[in-house]
């Protein structure tokens, strides 16, 4: 009861420092100025360390190359709102159109087409490739009518299909031109060899070449109508159409490699390995892209939107196709490898990277999916909700800590410097008791301008970036957890960081009794660890190096993105929590065992 | 009653013997002196019954409890400054004196006021100390020295920066303190006129060891087998220093101007001899019987240098 009495005391009398008293303030008032000012910094409001627009997935067309890469045309990157709009056969495109600049270009293609007609071998070759270009425009221009804004619109990647289709039926179309002429014409725009060509659209029966046209029209006719119509779920069927026809394709491969190897036994070295990698594929497709496309059309999540179901549905499509490629080799195997040795340097080492990075994607797959099955997503897929705000916060322990080196180094030795310290240990207190009395107050003030800094934090982030995000949970291996009881544990962890700097500069403030060098000391020791752990995370001292205490001071990288201790365990190193802070709880420890002895036998000599 | 108790007190600082057993006794209602050049050991001393050095060899016991061992009874008894006041500037004179009762039990705000009464600081209280003089800060002193009633009181140069009305004020407190609260009062000092002015006995330090011990009460008693110093101004001095060698007194001319050392009960004698021999008196001045220089006597024999 005395004693607490004295530590009441004893916080007054700090706070009684108007100094330490409005650093005080403006310490807790940061908590609130930091989500203010992020709120009303334009144009990141749901950004919060930027947001990673989903590409849309691109369409594997696998006939040609050219054709693909010539569509790509979309410039990124650009500002699309130059130039004027085009009118084309009485529609006019928008410089902001998605297929602007794909117009744009075909037309001045053409142009030069015109002008440089010596680049052909007759003038009716030019007509023939001019009039592919203008089928190829009535497409864009289709589409064009259609999808007016928005360039992540998932219809969009229709019209590289559409192209292709529109390719094909040309050349059926124009089969009775010569067949050098058409070769030539047709080569501007896309790139196929002779052989195919000719087995393909010149060699075959009437009634099939019907049949094809028929076909292809079901094609064009079917893309439009999803342009036209929107029509999301008739755009999944044609996808997983195309999936099913690459797995065709693959599968036939595959068996021409087979046959290749009954033929020529020698080659079964070389082939076994491609078929392995091909069957891969197969199983990719079967059980990652068919399955989301069958989840995209069930739940409604269109593609190219940036909602947080693509993010976590993107997040399970690459985390998939990266696990079904990973695969950890044997002893035998990783020693044949020099560079995999050299980087790795034992086999264990190798083994526990790829073991800790197959686990990690496990874990993205698992909260991904959770969030989608419950319709709620976990904290990463929404950035810039309050939940993503609130935890980056939790490096305020780090700021805090800094004020905690500023109180402990001042406390004791500002009396010693102020005199002060020869009224104060002529009272009937053991001097433990006055120094513990002096260590708990000024530890409680930087515990309470934490834990109420965190507070009012996590009040205006609710208020700025919206409450009903701490409502979703957030998931681990074992399951759901509710926001705060995620944080909350996070939030003590840190104060580890506050303890252990507070405790390091009392010591000093005790030991050298100047409250200059108290305070300075820590705070360069402070930034040189992080100095040192950024030196090291790709230097090979790494390994002996997260044995120390150094780069465990700021506990709140454990749980901050991007942070120093992120970086260590993306190089597959681990880190241990618990270690980390017990570890620093026992240097914390034994510094104020080192304080309470220098104080207790001190002779107070000025 | 002993409330002091310091028996062979030794203290070693960095290989140093700064005091070398000293001994000494403070009782109830006493005001003991403690006098001595500078680097004597008086301060030290003072650090050692306070508790701020550890003691290296003796026993310093207040109120029977053993400074060593039983500290926190030993200071609930004992109130006092260590050189000089320093205070927390950055709070007003009440929030210190607040602050350090909080330390002790039983000290409530209305016994607060009374002592800033005391010390007739009541005026000035809440402002903060940064404004205080020298002066004003020693009165917060002697004022969180007073908090607790302590029996005995240890004050280390309190007259330091007080100024004349101060300095007799405080003595006037010693004093009412010693005889109506039987406080004992441990007091250190170099104004060796305010020492003979309040002290009861006086200790004489020099380079750690006590070298003198004076009661002067003791003096007072033996009053009239002590020559003192009377100075004569008269309207002749040069006729009556004649006059009075040739009645074999001893006495001098300097520069002050006639001075002679004789007993309190010869004066009237003399002073009748020289009117009767036609020499005018303005007056007769006693000089006091000055602690210094018995104080300067002594410590002249320090051989040493300031340690």
């Amino acid at each position: 009861m005395d004693f607490l009495r004295q530590i009441k005391m004893d916080i007054m009398n700090i706070l009684r420092s108007r100094f330490i008293l409005i650093i005080c303030i403006l310490i807790l008032s940061a908590s609130v100025i930091f989500p203010v000012i992020d709120y009303f910094t334009p144009g990141d409001n749901n950004g919060g360390g930027g947001i990673v627009r989903p590409l849309p997935i691109p369409i594997e067309i696998g006939f040609s190359s050219k054709v693909v890469l010539d569509m790509i045309g979309y410039p990124r990157g650009i500002d699309i709102n130059q130039g004027d709009p085009i009118i084309v056969d009485g529609t006019k495109i928008e410089p902001d159109n998605p297929f602007y600049w794909q117009v744009n270009g075909i037309m001045q293609e053409k142009e030069a087409m015109e002008a440089d007609k010596n680049r052909f071998s007759g003038p009716d070759v030019l007509d023939l490739a001019l009039s592919i270009m203008d089928e190829e425009l009535k497409l864009y221009v289709h589409f064009a009518k259609f999808i007016t804004d928005d360039p992540m619109d998932y219809r969009i990647e229709l019209a590289w299909q559409g192209v292709q289709y529109v390719h094909e039926k040309f050349l059926h179309e124009h089969h009775d031109v010569e067949e050098e002429k058409l070769l030539e014409a047709v080569n501007t725009r896309m790139g196929i060899d002779p052989e195919t060509f000719k087995k393909k659209y010149i060699d075959i029966s009437p009634e099939e070449r019907l049949a094809a046209l028929d076909d292809l029209d079901d094609k064009l006719n079917t893309i439009y109508s999803v342009v036209e119509n929107n029509d999301f779920p008739k755009y999944i069927e044609l996808r997983i159409q195309q999936e099913n026809k690459v797995i065709e394709d693959l599968e036939q491969q595959i068996e021409i490699y087979e046959q290749t190897i009954i033929d020529d036994p020698s080659q079964e070295e070389v082939l076994s390995s491609i078929i392995e990698d091909l069957k891969r594929q197969i199983e990719l497709i079967k059980n990652n892209n068919i399955p989301i496309l069958e989840y995209r059309l069930e739940k409604n999540i269109i593609p190219g939107k940036d909602t947080w179901q693509n993010r976590a549905l993107n997040d399970i499509q690459n985390s998939r196709s990266q696990l079904i490629q990973m695969k950890i080799l044997s002893e035998e195997e990783f020693m044949k490898q020099p560079w995999l040795v050299e980087q790795y340097r034992s086999y264990q080492k190798y083994v526990s990277t790829l073991q800790a990075e197959i686990d990690n994607l496990n874990k993205t797959i698992f909260i991904a999916e959770r969030s989608l099955e419950s319709d709620k997503p976990d904290m990463k897929y929404i950035p810039g909700g309050a939940r993503n705000k609130t935890v980056r916060f939790l490096e305020y322990s780090t700021f805090v800590a800094l004020f905690a080196v500023l109180l402990g180094g001042w406390i004791i030795a500002s009396e010693f410097q102020q005199g002060t310290i020869r009224l104060l240990l002529i009272r009937p207190k053991t001097r433990v008791k006055i120094l513990m009395s002096k260590f708990l107050a000024a530890f409680l003030i930087c515990l309470v301008i934490y834990l109420a800094g965190s507070i009012l934090n996590l009040i205006t982030n609710g208020i700025c970036f919206g409450f009903s995000d701490y409502m979703y949970p957030n998931y681990t291996m074992s399951g759901a957890v509710n926001f705060f009881a995620y944080y909350l544990p996070k939030m003590i962890a840190c104060i580890t960081t506050i303890i252990f700097a507070f405790t390091v500069s009392f010591m000093l403030s005790v030991v050298v009794k100047n409250a200059a060098i108290a305070i300075a000391v820590p705070i360069a020791c402070f930034v040189g660890s992080n100095i040192l752990v950024n030196t090291f995370t790709y230097s090979r001292i790494i390994d002996w190096f997260v044995y120390t205490p150094i780069p465990y001071i700021q506990i709140s990288s454990f749980f901050v993105p991007y942070s120093s201790i992120q970086q260590i365990i993306q190089r597959g190193i681990s880190l241990s929590l618990t270690f980390g802070i017990i570890m620093l709880l026992v240097l914390s420890a034994l510094c104020t065992a080192v304080s309470i002895l220098v104080f207790k036998t001190r002779d107070i000599t000025n | 009653m002993e409330l002091l108790r310091i028996e062979n007190l030794s203290k070693t600082i960095k290989k140093k013997k700064v005091l070398k057993g000293i001994s000494l006794t403070v009782n109830s209602g006493e005001i003991v002196g403690f006098l001595g050049p500078n680097g004597a050991g008086k301060t030290t001393t003072i650090k050692l019954i306070m508790g701020l050095l550890k003691i290296t060899e003796g026993k310093i016991t207040i109120c029977g409890h053993d400074v060593a061992t039983d500290f926190e009874k030993a200071m609930e008894n004992v109130g006092g400054i260590v050189e000089n006041p320093d205070l927390y500037k950055r709070m007003t004179g009440r929030q210190n004196l607040e602050y350090f009762a909080s330390m002790y039990k039983g000290v409530d705000k209305k016994h607060i006021d009374e002592v800033v009464e005391l010390v007739k600081m009541s005026k000035r209280i809440d402002d903060r100390v940064k404004t205080y003089s020298l002066g004003m800060c020693q009165r917060i002193g002697i004022a969180q020295a007073l908090l607790h009633r302590p029996r005995l009181l240890v004050l280390d140069e309190p007259t330091n920066g007080l100024d004349p009305i101060g300095i007799k004020e405080l003595r006037d407190l010693l004093k009412y303190l010693a005889k109506e609260a039987n406080v004992g009062v441990f007091i250190s000092s170099h104004l060796l006129s305010e020492m003979e002015l309040m002290c009861d006995r006086i200790y004489i330090i020099d380079n750690g060891e006590i070298i003198g011990e004076k009661s002067m009460n003791q003096a007072e008693a033996n009053a009239d087998t002590v020559l003192y110093h009377y100075l004569f101004i008269t309207d002749n001095d040069n006729k009556a220093y004649e006059h009075m060698t040739q009645m074999q007194l001893n006495c001098e001319l300097n520069d002050e101007g006639l001075e002679i050392v004789a007993k309190r009960s010869d004066i009237p004698g003399i002073v009748k001899m020289l009117v009767d021999k036609g020499i005018g008196i303005y007056g007769v001045n006693q000089k006091k019987r000055s602690l210094e220089q018995d104080f300067i006597s002594i410590t002249t024999g320090s051989k040493t240098q300031i340690s």
